[in-house]
């Protein structure tokens, strides 16, 4: 019983405005009566996917590969460059503001720069996920070991711990709150990346990803398709939150506040 | 020679002795040290003291008058800038310090008795052994059946304990206090203030307690120091004449109320 009130605690209100979303949408086509290639119909949309379903297929497959080597380059290289950062400050003075200046870099400009070095494939996708993804690890990594308790480092130093007892003893497990905000954020950002990454490569056939549908149905005014493209991002972006989320929720629910159960 | 103050007839107060070894064993030795920041802000001047094994030192001061500097000198976190801190007897004073902050300061991903194990591991004891001693510390302090609980499962004046208990398994000759019971309300820092008294005389370790509360100094110590600001030095030397097993009657006596007027004068002389 507890079980199925938490799901629905959970998941009622979210559900419940889907539910009104998708009803004002189908109410609005019923008395405005748009062009279907202005605004199409659910039904329409799902319809669209169907018929589309092996491309949407094809599709998914290559922007959840792009998304997830983007997202796990991501991962590896902004901890590591967090780690780097905080083992001095000049360092750090040296590289973030780069790392500022990628980040405010519209992806989306830089995006046909990356094409034209690495070629129109599925490698410079990945690395424009890479760049979008990067950023909020980094960042809140950094941030992370930066607010570590200095009185833990002292308590340890006095009886002689090593630089690197420290980091793996105190550093890192401090760091790891900060680490999984950064990460639910990237998570999204890289499928998004991906995508952008997609319509500026503009390959089709086997290597299309979703991103490539975006664009071939937005020129071709199959606005239905597009919708039905558009909404798969929206939920492979989710999907990649979630598990994110559950990640961190596994990493940190036996002590932090945000995994813990609120109190009654 | 100590000079007699004539309004407290009780009360024996002396000026700082500098280094003077008399028959008794010293455990501690702090000769002229002094703290000029890098900002040139002079912390502490040029100080002594000798510490004997098992005294109880309190330190009493108005804020920022270099009780914390003093307090982390001695333990090795800041260099003095003149002067010498010696443990007769002991190799280094490195690892014979066991100190306790403020706050409990705890790692909040592991439960008690993984926070106890901490400088064990720091230390390199084998696992098994660990365990062992932090579950046996946790008994110490009162706290057995709360080795699977987690820091914030426990109560101000428990995560106190656990933090007593995490430096204690080092078994460190010296224990740093910097204001530990600071941070709990009065009736917790009373019990705390005796399960401490009662542990350090069992255990036989020497104790520097940083403090604001005259009374809590009192009740600890066998002696009193106050200090006065900018820049800090040592001003008065109370002794505290009660026996070492005390218990918070102590705190209801007439001589307990004289003794902290007394101190309570000099810290607003110094003031």
């Amino acid at each position: 019983m507890n079980k199925i009130k938490n799901i629905l605690t959970n998941f009622g209100p979210p559900l419940l405005l889907l539910i009104v979303f998708v009803a004002a949408w189908w109410i609005g086509i019923l008395i405005f009566d748009p062009p279907a290639f202005v605004v199409p119909s659910p039904a329409r949309t799902v319809n669209a996917a169907i018929s589309n379903s092996e491309r949407l297929q094809i599709g998914l497959r290559n922007t959840f590969i792009e998304s997830v080597v983007g997202i796990t380059a991501a991962v590896v290289l902004g901890v590591l460059g967090a780690v780097i950062m905080s083992s001095s400050k000049h360092i750090e003075r040296a590289l973030f503001p780069w790392a500022v200046a990628l980040q405010t870099t519209p992806s989306v400009a830089i995006a046909p720069l990356i094409v034209l070095w690495v070629g129109p494939g599925i490698i410079s996708v990945m690395l424009i996920a890479f760049i979008v993804a990067v950023f909020p690890i980094l960042a809140n990594t950094l941030m992370g070991l930066a607010s570590t308790d200095r009185a833990l480092i002292d308590l340890l130093r006095m009886q002689g711990a090593s630089k690197s007892t420290i980091f793996w003893k105190i550093k890192i497990p401090s760091a790891l709150p900060y680490f999984f905000t950064g990460l639910r954020i990237s998570a999204g950002l890289g499928v998004i990346g991906a995508i952008v990454g997609e319509m500026t490569v503009g390959r089709g056939g086997s290597e299309a990803g979703l991103g490539y549908y975006v664009m071939f149905s937005s020129t071709q005014l199959r606005t239905d398709f597009l919708f039905s493209t558009i909404l798969l991002s929206t939920m492979l972006g989710l999907s990649f939150f979630f598990v994110a989320y559950l990640l961190s929720w596994l990493a940190l629910r036996k002590w932090h506040e945000s995994a813990l159960a609120p109190a009654e | 020679m100590p000079e007699l103050e004539s309004s407290f007839s009780n009360v024996v107060v002396t000026e700082p002795q500098g280094v003077v070894l008399d028959n008794k064993t010293p455990a501690l030795i702090c000769k002229d040290v002094g703290k000029v920041y890098p900002n040139g802000t002079k912390a502490l001047e040029e100080t002594d003291l000798v510490l004997n094994k098992g005294d109880f030192l309190t330190i009493v001061g108005p804020s920022g008058c270099g009780k914390s500097t003093f307090l982390r000198l001695i333990a090795g976190l800041l260099t003095p800038t003149s002067g010498t801190i010696e443990t007769p007897g002991l190799p280094e004073t490195k690892g014979n310090m066991g100190f306790v902050f403020q706050d409990a300061h705890l790692l909040p991903w592991r439960t008690a008795q993984r926070n106890v194990e901490l400088l064990l591991e720091v230390v390199g004891t084998p696992k098994a052994e660990r365990a062992q001693i932090a579950v046996e510390t946790l008994e110490k302090v009162g706290l057995k059946g709360f080795e699977k609980a987690y820091p914030r499962e426990l109560s101000g004046g428990m995560r106190m304990r656990v933090s007593l208990a995490r430096t204690l398994v080092l078994r460190p000759p010296f224990f740093l206090m910097d204001e530990p019971f600071a941070a709990v309300d009065e009736m917790t820092r009373h019990t705390l203030n005796e399960d401490f008294l009662r542990l350090q005389n069992s255990e036989g370790f020497s104790t520097i307690f940083v403090t604001h509360s005259v009374s809590e100094a009192v009740f600890l110590s066998n002696r009193v120091v106050v200090m006065t600001c900018r820049p800090g030095r040592f001003m008065k030397e109370v002794s505290i004449p009660f026996s070492r097993n005390r218990s918070n009657e102590l705190r209801s006596t007439p001589e307990f109320a004289e003794i902290c007027g007394a101190v309570s004068k000099y810290l607003w002389e110094g003031a």
